[in-house]
């Protein structure tokens, strides 16, 4: 800004002293021959041409500044979006049915809006604001804050050569790992990482949060409300007054020529809640055995009443490691190997809730996940990943007179094939999944066929 | 550039290989809703139950405490003792369209060796009377099947919800938990819904023979105080009056529900006379729904 000042000033300078040698009588004035003509009229008319230059050149500056000074009166106003339409053209798991339980229809085999955000960004000097509203069908039409944040940032330009420092409060990404703070429209894949999707429903929670980023180091750490915004239980809420504490510490190096590393460990510890139940009074039930529809005395049952139990609160965390290698492929584009790994313990809020006082254990949660894709030119790309999730690792089934361990894993075998045009794309995906909770012919938990093909179109703008 | 195109093709290779390995592993979604017997909890298995042998385990006990079953009955109790090396049992009715798996359970006190099991069945709305076979085989680790456990069931009519007996009868069903109505309007000019429940006493000036009474038996649903029964019977216990009789279905709240699908049926003298069907909507429940109300589901002449 101080440059351009000085430019304008400088312009205005020497308009002025133009514009004085244009006035002032010149010593060296060609002479006027008879009848006014100028006698040596190319100088003259060169020096008016030089003057008109600079008097645009001047107007440009001037509108230059004028605009800049309204951008710092009124701040930028940015808005922008993606859409994602989903088409499950099979999903093995569809049925013409609906749940027994929730009355949802059990038929996978649909179009869907995953999502469509439309998000605002406003700067103003170190102060940044934005909201993004999420609109989607997957559980039937619904529009909702996806994020809400309010962050002041130093310095107010980036500059490499100084850290530069950025503390937010409001809905943000939890700063936990790769998959989870990765965009939306920028991973290849359909969906996070079954493991994530557990642990980190819906990846915004409430809260503040602290990031610094300076030369190949960034760090994030977090004070959140411990339920994101996808969360089984108390979504977006929080029903206990302790916060979870979220953080990562990452790196991001060229190690070679065209290769570059990217890695980082992750920490989550909170607290969880299990709910307390209200107090039951004394009843007589009567359960029509013979099902004649008369009430006999033998089919009168009394049922005891109960107090009230009490909340409680129980310990979570999880640790975790992620990383990335992407290796510049010269004519075919980027090569890129991901990895990202999580333990964890009560800390599924989204597939398999976890409560340990419920259960009467901590349950131990695993996962991980690997993969790669390669940029097919700027028109494709091709990928493949695998996850794996146990929601329990010590999980166990009663089976016969035997307490016998069970392997509890969800695994995913995704498949990837992508084209894309500018900010469009069209994706096909085949997932082969695992999971246990199917029961096979011999009473021990088998899969439950899951496997699903799916086309998503998304454009970003 | 060449190199890599065999990388790729390699890749998609592997990746085809691993879909192949895993792809027909475990077993099909299948709520089997549309079985005669539901074994709410289990694992339904679609197709006959696989012949057992000798190498699998039997069913020593096959415990049930009702042999009566009807349509619609739920948590009916089946229990059971396994020899001591099954690890499941497969139970379902002989000609379903499926059948379902239980894991075996602890051994109860009387028998401390031999596992156990014990589940709650429901039977369809639709089974049709008559005698079934109830089968039970135990399962072992490996997945044989052992020789059948067999008792029999007799679906009869539900003793809590009987159907109507008369000489005519005029029957309202429809399929979700919301509020319809059955109008019938006799030759003599009385109209029986809700409301007016019996066609008692006959109309001043009727010119056709008004010896016998007509009655609606139930009002299903009213109010949207959803009782299960989705079922309205109009009936005539004695000869009913000549003439022609129009029946109207009224629509007074669908309760939530997006539609209701509704079959009337006349049965007179023991035999099937008449019968419509139709869908109600929310449309439908406009008006007052008092005398006249309902769109025109039949007529039928009574000699």
């Amino acid at each position: 800004m101080r440059r351009l000042a000085f430019l304008g000033a400088a312009a205005l300078a020497t308009f002025s002293a133009s514009a004085r040698a244009d006035d002032a009588p010149s010593p060296a004035a060609p002479p006027v021959a008879p009848g006014g003509a100028v006698a040596a009229a190319a100088p003259d008319a060169g020096l008016r041409d030089e003057v008109a230059r600079q008097g645009e050149e001047l107007d440009d500056l001037r509108a230059e500044f004028d605009r800049e000074r309204r951008a710092r009166e009124h701040p930028v106003l940015r808005l922008s979006g993606f859409l994602q339409i989903d088409w499950v053209v099979h999903n093995q798991a569809s049925q013409d049915e609906l749940n027994g339980s929730t009355g949802a229809p059990l038929n996978q085999d649909r179009f869907t809006l995953r999502r469509g955000h439309v998000r605002a960004d406003v700067e103003e000097g170190m102060l940044l604001g934005a909201l993004e509203l999420d609109a989607n069908t997957t559980n039937g039409p619904q529009v909702r804050p996806i994020e809400a944040s309010v962050s002041l940032r130093w310095p107010e330009k980036p500059d490499a050569r100084v850290p530069s420092f950025l503390v937010t409060a409001g809905l943000m990404r939890i700063p936990f790992g790769f998959e989870v703070q990765e965009l939306d429209y920028v991973r290849p894949f359909l969906e996070r990482a079954t493991v994530l999707q557990a642990l980190f429903p819906g990846e915004f929670d409430l809260g503040a949060r602290f990031k610094m980023r300076y030369r190949f180091l960034d760090m994030a750490v977090a004070v959140m409300n411990g339920n994101p915004i996808g969360a089984k239980v108390f979504p977006d809420l929080d029903p206990v007054h302790e916060k979870d504490m979220v953080g990562r510490v990452g790196v991001d190096v060229p190690i070679a020529a065209g290769v570059r590393f990217r890695a980082g460990a992750s920490a989550d510890a909170g607290t969880g809640f299990h709910l307390g139940s209200p107090a039951t009074p004394n009843t007589l039930v009567w359960q029509d055995q013979n099902g004649d529809g008369l009430v006999e005395p033998n089919e009168i049952v009394a049922v005891g009443g109960s107090p009230a139990t009490p909340s409680k609160t129980f310990h979570r965390f999880a640790v975790g490691g992620d990383a990335r290698i992407v290796v510049g492929v010269p004519v075919l584009g980027d090569l890129t190997f991901r990895g990202e790994a999580v333990s964890g313990t009560n800390l599924d809020r989204g597939l398999e809730v976890a409560d340990p006082v419920g259960a009467a254990h901590d349950l131990r949660e695993v996962g991980w996940s690997g993969g790669v894709t390669q940029e097919i030119t700027r028109w494709g790309m091709a990928g493949l990943r695998y996850d794996i999730y146990n929601p329990n690792a010590d999980a166990t089934q009663q089976r016969a007179a035997n307490l016998v361990p069970v392997d509890r894993s969800y695994t995913t075998v995704a498949i990837m094939g992508m084209v894309r045009y500018r900010g469009g794309r069209l994706l096909v995906e085949y997932d082969v999944n695992r999971n246990p909770l199917g029961t096979g012919p011999n009473g021990a938990p088998t899969t439950l066929a899951d496997n699903a093909l799916t086309l998503r179109g998304q454009l970003v703008f | 550039m060449r190199a890599v195109i065999p990388i790729l093709v390699a890749c998609l290779a592997l990746a085809l290989a691993v879909v192949g390995a895993v792809a027909c592993a475990g077993v099909k979604a299948d709520a089997g809703a549309d079985a005669y017997m539901l074994v709410p909890g289990a694992q339904f298995v679609r197709g006959p139950m696989p012949d057992g042998s000798d190498a699998g385990p039997p069913v020593d006990q096959l415990l049930l405490v009702n042999d009566d079953i009807w349509a619609g009955m739920e948590n009916d109790p089946v229990s059971g003792v396994l020899e001591p090396s099954a690890t499941a049992v497969a139970i379902g009715l002989q000609g379903d369209v499926g059948y379902w798996v239980l894991t075996a359970g602890v051994p109860s006190i009387a028998t401390p060796e031999d596992p156990s099991f014990s589940a709650s069945m429901a039977f369809s709305e639709g089974i049709i009377l008559g005698s079934y076979t109830l089968v039970a085989r135990g399962v072992d680790s490996a997945g044989h099947f052992g020789l059948p456990s067999t008792q029999v069931l007799v679906a009869e009519d539900s003793p809590t919800n009987p159907p109507p007996t008369g000489d005519l009868v005029i029957t309202l069903t429809w399929d979700t938990e919301s509020n319809l109505a059955l109008h019938v309007l006799d030759p003599t000019g009385a109209e029986i819904y809700w409301n007016d429940q019996s066609s008692e006493p006959p109309q001043p000036n009727a010119s056709v023979d008004a010896g016998s009474y007509g009655y609606i038996d139930y009002d299903s649903n009213a109010g949207c105080v959803i009782d299960g029964l989705r079922r309205e019977d109009v009936i005539w216990p004695n000869t009913p009056p000549s003439g022609q009789y129009t029946v109207r279905v009224d629509t007074p709240a669908l309760c939530g529900q997006p539609d209701a699908n509704w079959q009337v049926n006349v049965v007179l003298d023991g035999n099937t006379i008449a019968h419509a069907s139709g869908v109600a909507v929310d449309a439908d429940t406009w008006g007052n729904h008092g005398v006249g109300s309902g769109v025109l589901a039949l007529q039928f002449t009574v000699p």
